[in-house]
């Protein structure tokens, strides 16, 4: 009698890295699944190659790097209405910026500022207020993140995500029903750890060029391989790296929806539906009460996200939707962003004045 | 030899549609198509329904001339009566429709019947809900005048939906502002007024729950003549407060509808133009010479290319913003009721606000 032979399925592959919570190496998997690596290796790429899988995105924790994530909602004024959106990149502590739809009707940016620096982020809004550039705007800090992972089984590249909104209606009321703790985990105070402008090298390394070999990182940033592999080990005890998830390969439909939501910590498990939506998505936290739920799905999935949002929205004490589209980019890499910390100085610089006189120019320039 | 008739088939009565605007009964079409028999036609027409290309045939109003205003309202709902049920807008007979809206404003929006001699009861139902807490915000666009345009229906398909490419609409809009090609169709910015009386208001209310109604079957549930009926829809057309029916699309879980409200600096200013190139069903309507807005009938997955398009566009306009609209819900009675608000005795528009507020209260008070 032959042994019969198991085989690995796309089904399985993807329901483990699922479990694994949209993480997971070729070796973890191998193990959990019980085939060889080798196997499973050629099984992802065959994924990739068939649209299921990206490719693995770095989370990290910059906060404890002394660097903080801000996302701004710049609402234009009648004056400046036909200001390109380029503008934003005179602020090179901009890292990328949207055209954004919602309670807010302009530009979205997303950028940083140094830990002991907050003040540098009101200056900018004052700025660009005085010079009535904007009317209005709503600022969003990122103190803490978790990211909740897609059911990539539930995930077809043809015909997109598979899902019905009356039955994740059905399990958040179920949720709420039973008091479902949100079970978010967030860390209000992260300290920062002890570092210095090599850490950042290596992290600009990682985010910018995603699984990159430890010999290809101690080349570029001038350490040797034993060096290198330490700090990410410190990196990685400190939790500044947070491990890799897998993306999926944006589409022509892909968007980004942001869900601001404002509730009672102590009973949030109106927060807990959201482990239930297929999609990728991240809880942004600013304050104990203020939230931001990041998806990212298909246009087509969006009509029926609004049509359950009509039962949930009474658990928040007040919400709002913003759309992001029309991505531009404002440094050439990630990697431009993370060096504006300066090796010499040792501190992230990022000189406020220079930059709204860069936007000064800018200006000058579209009204001649 | 036999004469071959060429078959009339779908792709060619839809362009017929397209190019009598979508406003088509079988007669109009047989006077564009010639070759085929008003028979041959009602039963394309038939099978194109069955195919669910073609919804339902709508009939398209300017009630103003009527007496009877039109607006859109958005209500932002307040943290309080975050939770109070969809039902409270049941208290304003006047709401014949209303939708979830998600955008500026958070909350519902409604589209809202009043009298034209009166629109301040508008003013008066916002201002209690106001002071009742209910909502902490609100928005009005009131019809003045409306164009209303048909999808372009050879780009639709019930399987895959509209084929359109949001980078193309962004190319023609780009064209269409830089040779500064102006609005082409008018807004009646003084709708006279009509000779009406409640007879009218039946025909236009039958009408509004069954547009394929024959001449006979208005007669039979209207108090009137065939012939009666025939003269007066003839002068409810010439007088423009029927402006023809328009087949609409099926209704699927995917249709969204999308409100964009903008202030422009001229009312024929071409970046209004550059809506007319989208294949959706649109409605533009015109609160004054320099406010408006435009009602769109698309699938979700067209919102993205929509919303990206429209940043080319956004920079003309004045201010701006989108609602996104879904879950409808109709007056209960329909808009056949609503019609009936219109009173035969005293020959007014009855709608009694300060009833319609107590019930607002009642209703609050019990939840």
């Amino acid at each position: 009698m032959s042994k019969r032979k198991r085989k690995l399925t796309d089904e399985m592959l993807l329901k483990a890295v699922t479990e694994l919570g949209g993480t997971g190496k070729a070796p973890e998997l191998g193990e959990m699944l019980r085939f060889p690596e080798r196997t499973v290796r050629y099984r992802l790429q065959r994924l990739k190659e068939k649209g299921y899988l990206y490719h693995e995105w770095p989370q990290t924790l910059d906060r404890k790097l002394g660097l903080c994530e801000t996302g701004l909602f710049l609402e234009p004024s009648e004056e400046y209405r036909d200001l390109p959106r380029d503008f934003l990149q005179c602020f090179k502590n901009i890292y990328v910026n949207y055209a954004t739809y919602g309670r807010y009707n302009g530009h979205f940016a997303a950028g940083g500022y140094p830990i002991d620096e907050p003040q540098l982020i009101d200056k900018m809004i004052h700025a660009l207020k005085k010079m009535n550039v904007i009317k209005d705007y709503f600022r969003f800090d990122t103190v803490d993140y978790i990211p909740l992972s897609a059911d990539l089984s539930r995930y077809n590249p043809a015909a997109g995500w598979n899902w019905d909104w009356k039955e994740w209606l059905e399990q958040s009321e179920k949720a709420i029903r039973d008091d479902e703790p949100s079970g978010l985990d967030v860390v209000w105070d992260h300290g920062t750890m002890t570092y210095d402008h090599k850490d950042i090298a290596i992290v600009a390394e990682i985010k910018a060029y995603g699984p990159i070999s430890h010999k290809e990182i101690s080349k570029r940033v001038g350490l040797s391989d034993t060096q290198v592999r330490s700090r990410i080990r410190r990196l990685m005890n400190e939790k500044v790296l947070r491990g890799s998830v897998w993306l999926i390969p944006p589409t022509p439909d892909s968007m980004i929806l942001y869900t601001f939501v404002e509730l009672n910590p102590s009973d949030d498990s109106a927060l807990a539906c959201y482990r239930y939506l297929p999609f990728r998505k991240e809880i942004f936290v600013d304050k104990p009460n203020k939230y931001c739920i990041k998806i990212v799905m298909n246009s087509s999935d969006l009509v029926g996200y609004f049509k359950a949002f009509e039962t949930l929205r009474s658990y928040f004490d007040s919400y709002f939707f913003q759309t992001l589209l029309n991505e531009s980019v404002t440094h050439e890499t990630i990697h431009d962003f993370y060096h504006l910390h300066n090796e010499s100085s040792g501190r992230w610089e990022m000189p406020m004045d220079e930059y709204i006189w860069n936007l000064e120019k800018f200006i000058e320039k579209h009204k001649s | 030899m036999t004469k071959k008739k060429p078959r009339l088939t779908d792709a060619v009565l839809l362009d017929a549609i397209r190019r009598l605007g979508g406003k088509v009964t079988a007669t109009e079409l047989g006077q564009v198509l010639k070759y085929y028999p008003d028979r041959t036609i009602r039963y394309r027409i038939k099978r194109l329904r069955e195919k669910r290309v073609l919804g339902r045939l709508w009939p398209q109003t300017l009630d103003t001339k009527l007496g009877l205003g039109d607006s859109a309202v958005v209500l932002d709902m307040s943290e309080k009566y975050k939770a109070l049920p969809r039902t409270f807008l049941d208290c304003f007979p006047n709401f014949y429709a209303h939708y979830v809206s998600y955008g500026r404003y958070n909350g519902y929006q409604i589209a809202a019947g009043y009298p034209t001699g009166n629109p301040q009861i508008l003013d008066r139902i916002i201002r209690a809900m106001k002071n009742m807490g209910v909502i902490k915000g609100s928005y009005v666009l009131k019809t003045l005048d409306f164009i209303s345009l048909a999808g372009d229906l050879s780009k639709y398909n019930p399987v895959s939906g509209w084929d359109w490419d949001w980078r193309e609409w962004v190319d023609q809009s780009e064209k269409t502002i830089k040779v500064g090609e102006r609005f082409p169709l008018e807004f009646d910015q003084n709708p006279a007024q009509f000779d009406y009386d409640h007879k009218d208001i039946e025909i236009i209310a039958e009408l509004k729950m069954n547009a394929t109604l024959t001449h006979k079957e208005l007669s039979e549930k209207i108090d009137l003549s065939e012939t009666q009926i025939g003269v007066r829809i003839r002068r409810l057309k010439d007088a423009g407060v029927l402006r023809g029916f328009a087949w609409l699309t099926e209704q699927t879980p995917r249709n969204i509808v999308l409100y964009t409200f903008f202030e422009l600096e001229e009312p024929d200013h071409p970046v209004f133009t550059c809506f007319l190139h989208l294949p959706f069903r649109k409605e533009l309507v015109m609160d004054s010479s320099d406010r408006f807005g435009v009602r769109l009938t698309m699938d979700s997955n067209d919102v993205l290319g929509y919303l990206r398009g429209l940043e080319t566009l956004r920079p003309h306009f004045l201010s701006y913003f989108v609602q996104s609209c879904v879950s409808i819900g109709i007056v209960p009675g329909g808009m056949h009721g609503f019609y009936h608000l219109h009173k035969e005795s005293t020959g007014r528009w009855e709608m009694p606000v300060e009833e319609y507020i107590q019930n607002l209260e009642r209703f609050v008070e019990k939840y």
